[in-house]
C-alpha cells in the first residue's frame, strides 16, 4: 500500500471513529428508524417531493427538540420512480433489512397498491399518503392507514358543491392516465348520488398537443359545467382550448391545478376555475407551516394539500410513538412489538387534529376504517386569479348554471 | 363552425407532430436501417432547452434557438460518436444498435432529470398563444407554427433528396448501400447527415410543441413510440410516406374521439394499425421497401 | 468433466443446488423476495431469448403476455371462484391461444415492423387494463391470494422453492431446444430464412411455435411475479418491464445458454444497489448499458465463457459455443 493510502485510511478511520464518538453523545438512545418512499422522480414526482418535503420537516422538528423520549427519529428514504415493483422491494427491504417502523409514502394508486400487501405481510403499519383510489381502503387492511383523502371524497364534494349550486347537467374531460380514469370512474357514480346527470364525457392522450375535438364535443353538449380530471401540463392544455373554443361553462378542476405548473401554462385561461383542496389558507396554523415550508426549501410555493399530508402522517406517527405504551415496546427492543404497539396505539388514539380540512375537522381511524379523512368539513375550494397566479377564495354566487 | 373541419384541422396539428418524429425516423433509418429508440429525447431536449435559455437565462429568442440548436446537434454528435460506430465498427445488426440507442434514450434521461429535475414546467411561447379566428377555425400561431414547420421540414427533405446531388447520393444508399458504396459514396458521411438532420427537425419540433405540451424530462418516450407508429404505418423506407402515417394516425386520433369514444380512441389506433400491418406488412405506402428486399 | 460442463447439464445442477441452498444464508424476507423476482424475470427472459436470441425475431409483446398471464391467473380466481391449481394451467392456455392467434400474421413482419407491430399489440393490451376499470380493477389492479390448499397455506419460501424448480425446468428445456433439432432449425432462421426453407426447414412452423413457447416462459412468469407481489397492475404490461428484459438479453449475452439467469441476476438487483445514487441512478443505469453493449458483445455469460475456457484450455471447442450470436452478427 503507497503512503498516501496508508494516509488516508488513518484520515478515515479517524473520521469514523469521531462520527461514532459524536454519534455516541448525541444519541444516547437508539434511534428510530422510519421508513419514506416516495416518487421523487417519475410521473408523480411532484406530489412525491412535496409530501417528501413535509414528512421531513415534521421529523426535524422533533430531532431539533430532542427527539421523542430521547430517542432521534433516523428518516431511511427511497425514491420509488413511480414503479410500483420498486416500491414494493423497497417496501420489503424497510420491513426487513432496515428494521423500520413503520413506512410513510404512497401518491399515486400503483406505488401505492403494491406497498399494500407488502405491509401486510411483514406486519409493519404503513401511512398511505395521497393515493386516491378507493378500493384501496375499502378492504380494510390490518396495517395500513390512509391519510389523503379519496377519490370519491373529491367527488363527494364535487358533487355536493354542483348540486348545492344548482347544476343539473356535467360534462368530464380526463386524461387517459390511471388518475384521470379513477377520478372519472367516482366522479360518475357520486354525481349520479346527486342526480346529477353526466351528458358529454371525453378522454384524451397526454401526449396530443390539440384537444379541440374532446372540447368541442363538450361544448357542442348541453352541459352546465365541465369537471376537469388532468396532470398539470395537459391540464393546461384542456384549459386553453376550452377558452379558445369559448366553451363558457363553469369549470371545476381536480387537485393538480393546485399545482404551479398548471396554472403558469395556463395562464388567464386557469383564471375563474374552481379546485377542491383540503387545506384551508385562513387557518393561522397552516399559514404558519408554508412560511415554514418556504423558508427550509427557499421556493415559493402554493398551498396545496401533498405536503400537508406528509407532514400530518409524520405527525401522527411521533405523536403515537410517544406514547407510554407504544413507547416501551419501542425501547423493549423487539421491533415487531413496537410496529404492533405502534398501530394500535393509532387506533386506540383514533382520532388527530392536522393541518388538513377545516379547522373543526380532525382525522379518525378505527379497526374497520383504516381511512382517516372526514367526508365533511375536509374540502375548501378555492379559485385562481390574476392570470394564474394566485390561489385564492372563490366567490360561489357567480358559480351557476349560466340559464 | 363546422365541427369536421375543427375535427380535421385538430387531427392536422397532433399528426403533424408525430410526422415530424416519423419523419426524422425515417431519415436515420434510410441511412442505416437503424431505429432510433431516443429519438423522442431530442424532441424532449429541444423543449427543455428551450426552457433553459429562454426562461432561466433569459436569452433572446434568435440567440436561444441557436444555442438550442447547438445542444440538440451536439447530442445528436454523442449519439453518432458513442453508440452508432462503435457497434457499427463492431458489425453489429441493426437490432442490436436499437437496443444501443435505448441505452442512449434512458442515459439522455438520466442527465435531463439532474438538469431540469423531475417536475413538469412550463415552456415559454416564441409566438402568440391568443385564440385567433380563420374562417371556420379557431386556433393560434404557435398551433400554425407547428404545421408550417412540418411543410416546411417536408419541402427541405424533398429539396435535399431530389434537387441536390447529395440527395442523389442519399437516394442511391436507401436503395442499395453496397453498390453506393461501390460507385464511392461516402455512407458515413450520409448517415452523420441524417443523424444531423432529424435532430435538427426534433428538436425544432420539441421548441414549437412544448408551449402546448408543456416541459417534462419523460415525455421523449410517448413521442418516439407515436413517431414509431407513425413511420410503421405510412411505410419506414420514406420519409414522406412516414409523415404521412404521422398525419394519418393523428386524423384518425382527432375523428375517433370526435364521432367515437374518445376514451378508447389511443386502443382502438393501435389495433388498426396493427390490422394494417396484418394486410400491408410494410406499411400502407411501403411497397418501395416491400420490392427492395 | 469438461464436456459435461460445456453442455451444461452440471451447470443447471449447480445453479439449482445453489439456489435451493440460497435461502438458508439469506437472512431476511426482502431478499427472499429478491431473489424470487430474480427466477421470475429469468423465466421471461428465456422465452425471450429463444424468439430473439436464438430466432432472430425480435417481440416487443412478451410483456404483455407476461400481464395477461398474471391477469389471467387472478381474474380465474377472483371473478371466477377457481382454484389456483387450475387457474393456473388456464392462464397459461390463455396467453398461448392469444400468442397463437396474433403471432399468425404477425410473423409474416420482420425485424422493426415485427418489432413494432408487436408494441402496438402491447400498448394496445395496457390501453385496455388501464381503461376497462370495470373489468381489471384499473390501476390499483387485483389483488392475488396466497395459495393455499386445505389447511395448507404455501410460505414464501415455498414460493421461492416453487420458482427455482419451475424455472430450473425452464432452463433445461430451454437448452435442450437449444442444443436440439429445433434449436438449429431456429438458428437456420435466423442467419437466413430463404436458406432455413430450402434445406426443408418450415419456417413459418418454427417461429409460431418459438412465438407461443416465448409467450408461455413469459406467462409462467407473470403469474409468479403475481404470486411474488400478491396482484396484478397495468404496470406488469408497461414499457419499464420491456426495458428490463432488453437490459437482461444484453447484460446476460443473448443467444447463450445462461445469460438470461445471469442477465436478470443484473437487473433485478442492480436498481436496489443503485438506489443509494439517487438521482445518478437513471444515468448511471443508463451508461452500464451502453457500456456492456459496446464492450461485452456477448454479455457476462461470453465473459464467463471466455473464463472458463481459458481454464480448461486444452483443445478448442469441439463444436461452436452457441454464443455466437444476433448481437455479435458473426464478428467475433
Amino acid at each position: 500500500m503507497t503512503r498516501t493510502g496508508k494516509g488516508l485510511l488513518r484520515t478515515g478511520g479517524l473520521a469514523l471513529a469521531m462520527t461514532a464518538l459524536m454519534a455516541g453523545t448525541a444519541l444516547s438512545k437508539d434511534a428510530i428508524r422510519i421508513c419514506s418512499i416516495d416518487d421523487r422522480s417519475g410521473a408523480a414526482a411532484d406530489t412525491g417531493n412535496e409530501s417528501y418535503r413535509g414528512l421531513k420537516m415534521a421529523v426535524e422538528a422533533a430531532n431539533a427538540a430532542g427527539g421523542i423520549n430521547g430517542h432521534m427519529i433516523e428518516m431511511i428514504e427511497y425514491d420509488g420512480k413511480t414503479d410500483p415493483q420498486l416500491s414494493a422491494s423497497f417496501a420489503a427491504r424497510c420491513a426487513e433489512d432496515d428494521n423500520a417502523l413503520l413506512i410513510i409514502g404512497g401518491n399515486p394508486a400503483g406505488p401505492a397498491a403494491a406497498v399494500m400487501p407488502i405491509a401486510g405481510e411483514y406486519d409493519i403499519p404503513f401511512f398511505m399518503l395521497s393515493a386516491g383510489t378507493d378500493n384501496l381502503t375499502d378492504n380494510p387492511a390490518p396495517w395500513l392507514f390512509r391519510f389523503g383523502p379519496r377519490n370519491a371524497q373529491d367527488a363527494i364534494a364535487y358533487a355536493q358543491l354542483l348540486d348545492q349550486q344548482g347544476f343539473k347537467k356535467v360534462a368530464l374531460i380526463y386524461n387517459t392516465l390511471p388518475f384521470g380514469l379513477d377520478s372519472a370512474t367516482v366522479a360518475r357514480k357520486y354525481l349520479a348520488e346527486h342526480g346529477i346527470s353526466v351528458v358529454a364525457e371525453e378522454g384524451y392522450d397526454i401526449a396530443a398537443t390539440d384537444l379541440s375535438p374532446q372540447v368541442l364535443n363538450l361544448k357542442a353538449s348541453d352541459a352546465e359545467a365541465v369537471l376537469v380530471f388532468p396532470y398539470p401540463a395537459d391540464g393546461a392544455r384542456v384549459l386553453k382550448t376550452l377558452d379558445q373554443l369559448q366553451v363558457g361553462k363553469p369549470v371545476v378542476v381536480s387537485r393538480s391545478a393546485l399545482l404551479k405548473t398548471l396554472r403558469e401554462i395556463a395562464g388567464p385561461a386557469s383564471d375563474g376555475i374552481l379546485i377542491p383542496n383540503t387545506v384551508d389558507t385562513g387557518r393561522a396554523d397552516v399559514q404558519a407551516f408554508f412560511q415554514a415550508y418556504e423558508q427550509a426549501y427557499g421556493e415559493e410555493t402554493q398551498p396545496t394539500l401533498y405536503p400537508v399530508i406528509g407532514y400530518d402522517a409524520g405527525m401522527v406517527a411521533l405523536q403515537v410513538m410517544a406514547r407510554p405504551d407504544v413507547m416501551a415496546a419501542i425501547e423493549g427492543g423487539d421491533i415487531q412489538a413496537a410496529r404492533t404497539a405502534l398501530r394500535d396505539g393509532v387506533l386506540a388514539q383514533g382520532t388527530f387534529k392536522g393541518l388538513q380540512g377545516k379547522e373543526t375537522a380532525s382525522y379518525s381511524f378505527a379497526d374497520d376504517k383504516r381511512h382517516g379523512s372526514p367526508d365533511q368539513d375536509w374540502f375548501i375550494f378555492t379559485t385562481v386569479a390574476n392570470g394564474g397566479a394566485d390561489l385564492v377564495p372563490p366567490d360561489l354566487s357567480k358559480f351557476v348554471p349560466a340559464h | 363552425m363546422d365541427k369536421f373541419s375543427v375535427l380535421l384541422f385538430s387531427g392536422l396539428t397532433n399528426g403533424s407532430v408525430y410526422g415530424l418524429v416519423g419523419l426524422s425516423l425515417s431519415l436515420i433509418y434510410g441511412a442505416n436501417r437503424v431505429i432510433n429508440f431516443a429519438q423522442g429525447e431530442f424532441v424532449m431536449i429541444g423543449t427543455m432547452s428551450a426552457i433553459l435559455f429562454m426562461a432561466t437565462y433569459n436569452l433572446s429568442l434568435p440567440v436561444a434557438l441557436v444555442l438550442t440548436l447547438g445542444v440538440v446537434l451536439a447530442m445528436a454528435l454523442a449519439l453518432e460518436f458513442a453508440v452508432y460506430l462503435p457497434l457499427r465498427r463492431r458489425g453489429a445488426p441493426p437490432l442490436t444498435i436499437m437496443i444501443g440507442t435505448m441505452a442512449f434514450a434512458i442515459t439522455t434521461m438520466g442527465l435531463a432529470l439532474l438538469v431540469w429535475g423531475p417536475n413538469q414546467l412550463s415552456v415559454p411561447n416564441i409566438l402568440p398563444m391568443e385564440p385567433m379566428t380563420v374562417g371556420p377555425l379557431i386556433t393560434n400561431w404557435q398551433q400554425l407554427a407547428i404545421i408550417g414547420a412540418f411543410v416546411a421540414f417536408l419541402g427541405l427533405t424533398w429539396f435535399i433528396l431530389y434537387r441536390t446531388s447529395f440527395g442523389l447520393a442519399i437516394r442511391a444508399t436507401g436503395v442499395d448501400p453496397k453498390v453506393a458504396l461501390l460507385m464511392g459514396i461516402r455512407s458515413d458521411r450520409i448517415v452523420r447527415f441524417a443523424f444531423l438532420f432529424s435532430a435538427t427537425v426534433s428538436g425544432l419540433a420539441g421548441v414549437l410543441i412544448g408551449p402546448l405540451l408543456g416541459g417534462q424530462i419523460s415525455i421523449g418516450v410517448a413521442l418516439t413510440v407515436k413517431g414509431f407508429m407513425a413511420a410503421i404505418l405510412g411505410g419506414l423506407g420514406s420519409p414522406f410516406a412516414a409523415a404521412a402515417g404521422g398525419l394519418a394516425i393523428g386524423v384518425a386520433e382527432a375523428m375517433i374521439a370526435g364521432y367515437g369514444n374518445s376514451l378508447y380512441a389511443e386502443p382502438i389506433i393501435f389495433l388498426i394499425i396493427l390490422m394494417i400491418l396484418f394486410v400491408r406488412p410494410y406499411g400502407l405506402l411501403g411497397d418501395f421497401e416491400a420490392a427492395r428486399r | 468433466m469438461r464436456s459435461m460442463f460445456r453442455n451444461g447439464n452440471l451447470a443447471i445442477v449447480l445453479i439449482v443446488v445453489a439456489a435451493l441452498i440460497l435461502p438458508a444464508l439469506l437472512s431476511s424476507g426482502y431478499q427472499l423476495r429478491m431473489v424470487s423476482i430474480i427466477w421470475v424475470f429469468a423465466l421471461l427472459a428465456m422465452g425471450f431469448n429463444l424468439l430473439y436470441g436464438i430466432t432472430g425475431q425480435i417481440s416487443m409483446a412478451q410483456q404483455a403476455f407476461f400481464a395477461i398471464g398474471a391477469y389471467g391467473f387472478a381474474m380465474l380466481q377472483a371473478r371466477l371462484g377457481w382454484s389456483p391449481f387450475a387457474a393456473l394451467p388456464a392462464a397459461v392456455l390463455i396467453v398461448a391461444g392469444v400468442a397463437a392467434v396474433i403471432g399468425l400474421p404477425l410473423l409474416r413482419l420482420r425485424t422493426h415492423y415485427l418489432a413494432m407491430a408487436t408494441l402496438a399489440f402491447s400498448l394496445m393490451m395496457v390501453g385496455l387494463t388501464n381503461r376497462w376499470v370495470e373489468f381489471t380493477g384499473g390501476s390499483a389492479g387485483i389483488q392475488i391470494p396466497t395459495i393455499t390448499m386445505g389447511d395448507w397455506s404455501m410460505s414464501r419460501a415455498g414460493l421461492y422453492y416453487t420458482l427455482v424448480i419451475v424455472a430450473a425446468i425452464g432452463l433445461v428445456i430451454h437448452n435442450f431446444i437449444i442444443s436440439g433439432h429445433l434449436g438449429r432449425a431456429m438458428q437456420a432462421v435466423r442467419d437466413d430464412e430463404t436458406g432455413a426453407e430450402s434445406l426443408g426447414v418450415n419456417v413459418t412452423a418454427v417461429k409460431l411455435r418459438v412465438f407461443v413457447l416465448a409467450a408461455v416462459y413469459a406467462a409462467v412468469g407473470g403469474i409468479g411475479f403475481g404470486l411474488v407481489s400478491r396482484q396484478v397492475n397495468p404496470s406488469f404490461g408497461e414499457f419499464p418491464v420491456i426495458v428490463s428484459l432488453l437490459t437482461i438479453a444484453v447484460v446476460g449475452g443473448l443467444g447463450t445458454r445462461f445469460g438470461p439467469v445471469i442477465g436478470a441476476i443484473v437487473v433485478v438487483l442492480a436498481p436496489q444497489a443503485l438506489a443509494r445514487f439517487g438521482e445518478l441512478e437513471t444515468l448511471i443505469y443508463g451508461l452500464c448499458l451502453g457500456v456492456f453493449l459496446i464492450f461485452l458483445p456477448n454479455g457476462l455469460s461470453g465473459v464467463m465463457e471466455r473464463w472458463g475456457t481459458r481454464l480448461f484450455r486444452s483443445r478448442p471447442p469441439a463444436r461452436q459455443p452457441v454464443a455466437k450470436n444476433v448481437v455479435e452478427g458473426g464478428a467475433r
